[in-house]
């Protein structure tokens, strides 16, 4: 069900909610509110689909900020979405333009659910500081996506404003793929890596972020080698990685878009099918854990320590 | 000599790392009884589900043992069906396809021409397919051949483990079918597998809410205080199922409702909510408090009215008409066998004294459902009138196993309107509607934890014996009985369990 509501105000958005919710029983026990921040210019749809996709794991209360242009008259316009267009979850999507766009905390504000977290999640370009943006600081947890608006310094400077709470999905990304780089370890010999090498395109991030939780766990020289951009851009970004140890290299290479090979000296090649993570599936899994992250906060700062080299021609 | 230590720790893996996945190491299972109902509707969907979800390790090898004569070919089509039919998750071409390649099928009898054949098997996918060695073996077949499997086990070299290496042992209920031949058994499987490398499943130490009595006991603040004699009034452990025995005579006539279903799954359950609070939530320390609490429990005597038990005869199931036991193909037309029960247990400690559980299991009852209804007593003084409270019952916290997991909790509250009336009413928080619809099934769970090592959720052996303990009594005064009541089916359960209930002036809770 899609209630509209143009020209609104909270009071009557939140009044929407809880008839909404008395009509409809299936709507209980959500468990955290999602406060979704993009411009109106973005992909509303996919960013609406995104949030859906997730809340089927997690119930949530969805609230879409869409801001407009600053300059014009303010105004704000509602869409409540409960039942089906919702998935698991009640959405409120709402465009604001004027005044209404720099006072974006208070709009939320009467709309969080009681003594539930608040999650702010920023789909495509993020604040300089996320902990300091009046959304960030409702905020236990902050996602952002760094894979959006790749700039040369982006990783330095979510190393250098990191607050307890952030994350971002160019780690979730790499969550399958670092436990099958884990589980190489596992096997014996138990022999401690000397050097590591790794590589993937530029503009990559999950590449370097890849590179720093290596260099933190691992405490020996990690080295991040650029190459030449992908052909297929479904493929894993981390292409290669080498780990060097007494007995020989153990490698972990991407084959195709879903499949990785493991290789250790003196024993069988084996092949393991890894599924590419949608934009969904990372959502899903920054709101599994609503604790501060202190292994992406490790893996950040580690990347001083990486080694990088170019091999582009 | 490879650089091991046997305290060795991934450095990849950190405490504060709750993301990075728990994959199983190298390793591969091999099935005994693969082409029976539970490998094909349970076991083979949920090896799929796991590797679908990416925690198989690479290289994970399936091994079948049957006496049929098939292709590798022939068990990845079979695999495959079972899959398609049975898996949870989406079926994923590519991890199928890495799934047959490790999928393999050895034909055999439980004979040495058979294990030997195994046995050169494995060997080989240790070489080819990494599997280091490393092999856990499913005995999904009747317990009557666990004595076979095990000795052609050892005989062939295969129970022992190499170095850096290890070989455990999935066994299933029934565990006997009295203390004596619990113990038997366990001999025998015990003098082939130390106890550590036996993983006895009770796949419902799988399901989430069960776990969650646990987190719910001993995470909160809320419950704990009240959960003793001085609040607790009784406490009722309900397995309820709608089906009938069509088909199933080979391995019910003569078992009954008691064995199958109060020996594992309601004692395991019983243990769970009467238990103390462990030391730590570490696997020796869970069976340390379970085993003391099946130590202190006991039947309540005398059995003749303690007990109930009940044979179901033809009515309705909802809206279809079915036979009784005794015309079911197979069935004995004068089995004693019972297909409800139902019995009182007591518990000897400063927190349960006084406190009866009752337990009931059943076939053909009203419908399908599991739950533990923990019923408190009244409260102690009343300001509001007889006629003020007509419609508060007592409060109660109930425990759904399934389906729909969840608890509920009952209590009084006032009705609206200018009089005062006070009428139950429940708060409820149902699992699927707070979480995931992605909680893995539990043979799925119980399979990970097996590569895992990780034997929490697993009944020991010294757990089977003393839940048989408390049960013989019961079975024996019940085998020199005769016939059990009749039940009409649809119904929940024979006018006995009721009266049983209505000596202490309770009743049963309609689940």
């Amino acid at each position: 069900m899609i209630i509209n509501l143009p020209h609104t105000t909270t009071r009557k958005i939140a009044a929407s909610l809880l008839e909404a919710r008395e009509s409809n029983s299936q709507i209980t026990g959500r468990v955290l509110t999602l406060i979704v921040v993009a411009s109106a210019e973005d992909d509303v749809d996919h960013i609406i689909s995104v949030t859906r996709d997730a809340s089927h794991e997690h119930p949530a209360r969805v609230i879409v900020l869409l801001t407009g242009d600053a300059d014009e008259d303010t105004h704000l316009d509602a869409e409540v979405r409960v039942g089906g267009h919702a998935g698991a979850s009640e959405m409120v999507v709402m465009r604001l333009t004027g005044e209404l766009t720099h006072h974006l905390e208070s709009v939320v504000t009467p709309l969080l659910l009681p003594d539930t977290p608040v999650v702010a999640w920023w789909p495509t370009t993020a604040p300089d500081n996320p902990s300091e943006h009046p959304i960030g600081e409702l905020a236990q947890r902050r996602i952002t996506n760094a894979a959006h608006d790749v700039t040369a310094d982006i990783l330095t400077r979510l190393r250098d404003t990191y607050a307890p709470g952030d994350s971002d999905m160019m780690w979730s990304k790499i969550t399958g793929w670092r436990g099958i780089v884990a589980s190489t370890l596992d096997r014996h010999p138990h022999e401690p890596v000397e050097a590591v090498t790794l590589s993937g395109p530029a503009g990559t991030p999950s590449v370097d972020i890849a590179a720093g939780w290596l260099a933190d766990r691992l405490g020996v020289p990690v080295t991040r080698v650029i190459t030449a951009p992908l052909d297929d851009d479904r493929v894993f970004p981390v292409r290669h990685l080498r780990f060097d140890r007494a007995s020989g290299p153990l490698t972990v290479d991407v084959l195709d878009h879903r499949t990785v090979r493991v290789a250790l000296p003196g024993r069988p090649e084996s092949l393991v099918s890894m599924v590419i993570r949608s934009d969904a599936d990372c959502l899903s899994e920054e709101l599994r854990h609503l604790d501060p992250d202190l292994a992406y906060a490790n893996a950040l700062r580690g990347l001083p320590r990486v080694t990088v080299t170019d091999e582009r021609d | 000599m490879t650089a091991t230590t046997p305290d060795w720790v991934n450095p990849l893996r950190a405490a504060d790392d709750k993301r990075l996945p728990q994959i199983a190491g190298p390793s591969g299972m091999v099935i005994f009884g693969v082409t029976g109902d539970l490998a094909r509707r349970k076991l083979l969907p949920a090896i799929y589900d796991l590797a679908n979800r990416g925690l198989l390790p690479a290289g994970f090898t399936l091994v079948g043992f049957g006496r049929r004569a098939w292709s590798k070919q022939d068990f990845e089509d079979y695999v495959r069906e079972a899959v398609e039919a049975g898996a949870r998750t989406k079926f994923r071409e590519h991890v199928w396809e890495r799934l047959a390649e490790g999928a393999h099928f050895v034909e055999g009898n439980f004979d040495e021409a058979g294990f030997d054949r195994l046995a050169a098997t494995l060997a080989e996918m240790d070489t080819t397919r990494g599997t280091a060695g490393n092999w856990a073996f499913y005995l999904s077949v009747p317990p009557d051949y666990f004595s076979d499997v095990c000795h052609q086990l050892q005989r062939s070299g295969l129970a022992e483990a190499g170095e850096d290496s290890w070989r455990r042992v999935i066994i299933e209920k029934p565990f006997g079918h009295d203390q004596e031949t619990a113990r038997e058994l366990n001999q025998v499987v015990n003098a082939v597998f130390p106890e550590k490398a036996v993983f006895r499943i009770d796949h419902y130490l799988g399901k989430e809410t069960v776990q969650n009595i646990l987190a719910l006991r001993f995470a909160n603040q809320l419950f704990d205080p009240l959960w003793n004699s001085h609040y607790v009034d009784h406490v009722q452990i309900t397995m309820a199922e709608d089906i009938g025995l069509g088909g199933r005579a080979g391995y019910y006539d003569g078992i009954g409702a008691a064995r199958d279903v109060i020996q594992n799954h309601l004692i395991q359950l019983l243990a769970l909510i009467a238990m103390e609070e462990p030391v730590a939530f570490e696997p020796t320390e869970l069976q340390a408090e379970k085993v003391k609490v099946l130590r202190a429990t006991s039947p309540v005597y005398p059995l003749n009215k303690t007990t109930a038990r009940g044979q179901y005869t033809a009515g309705w199931q909802g809206s279809q008409p079915v036979i009784g036991l005794r015309e079911e193909e197979g069935f004995d037309p004068e089995s004693t066998t019972e297909t409800y029960a139902a019995c009182t247990l007591q518990i000897h400690s400063r927190r349960w004294a006084g406190v009866p559980f009752y337990l009931r299991t059943g076939k053909r009852l009203g419908r399908r459902v599991t739950e533990i209804a923990v019923v408190f007593k009244e409260a102690p003084h009343q300001p509001f009138t007889q006629s003020q409270r007509t419609s508060l019952g007592q409060n109660a916290v109930v425990i759904r196993v399934q389906p729909d997991e969840g608890v509920l909790m009952r209590f009084g509250s006032k009705v609206p309107g200018s009089a005062m009336e006070v009428r139950d009413v429940n708060m409820d928080f149902s699992y699927a509607e707070a979480f995931t619809e992605e909680s893995p099934e539990a043979y799925e769970r119980l399979i990970l934890d097996v590569l895992l090592d990780e034997p929490s959720l697993f009944p020991t052996n010294e757990e089977v014996e003393l839940s048989w303990e408390i049960l013989d009594p019961i079975l024996d005064y019940w085998a020199a009985q005769g016939r059990p009541d009749g039940y009409r089916a649809g119904t929940w359960g024979p006018a006995s369990a009721d009266r049983m209930l209505e000596r202490t002036g309770r009743t049963w809770r309609r689940p």
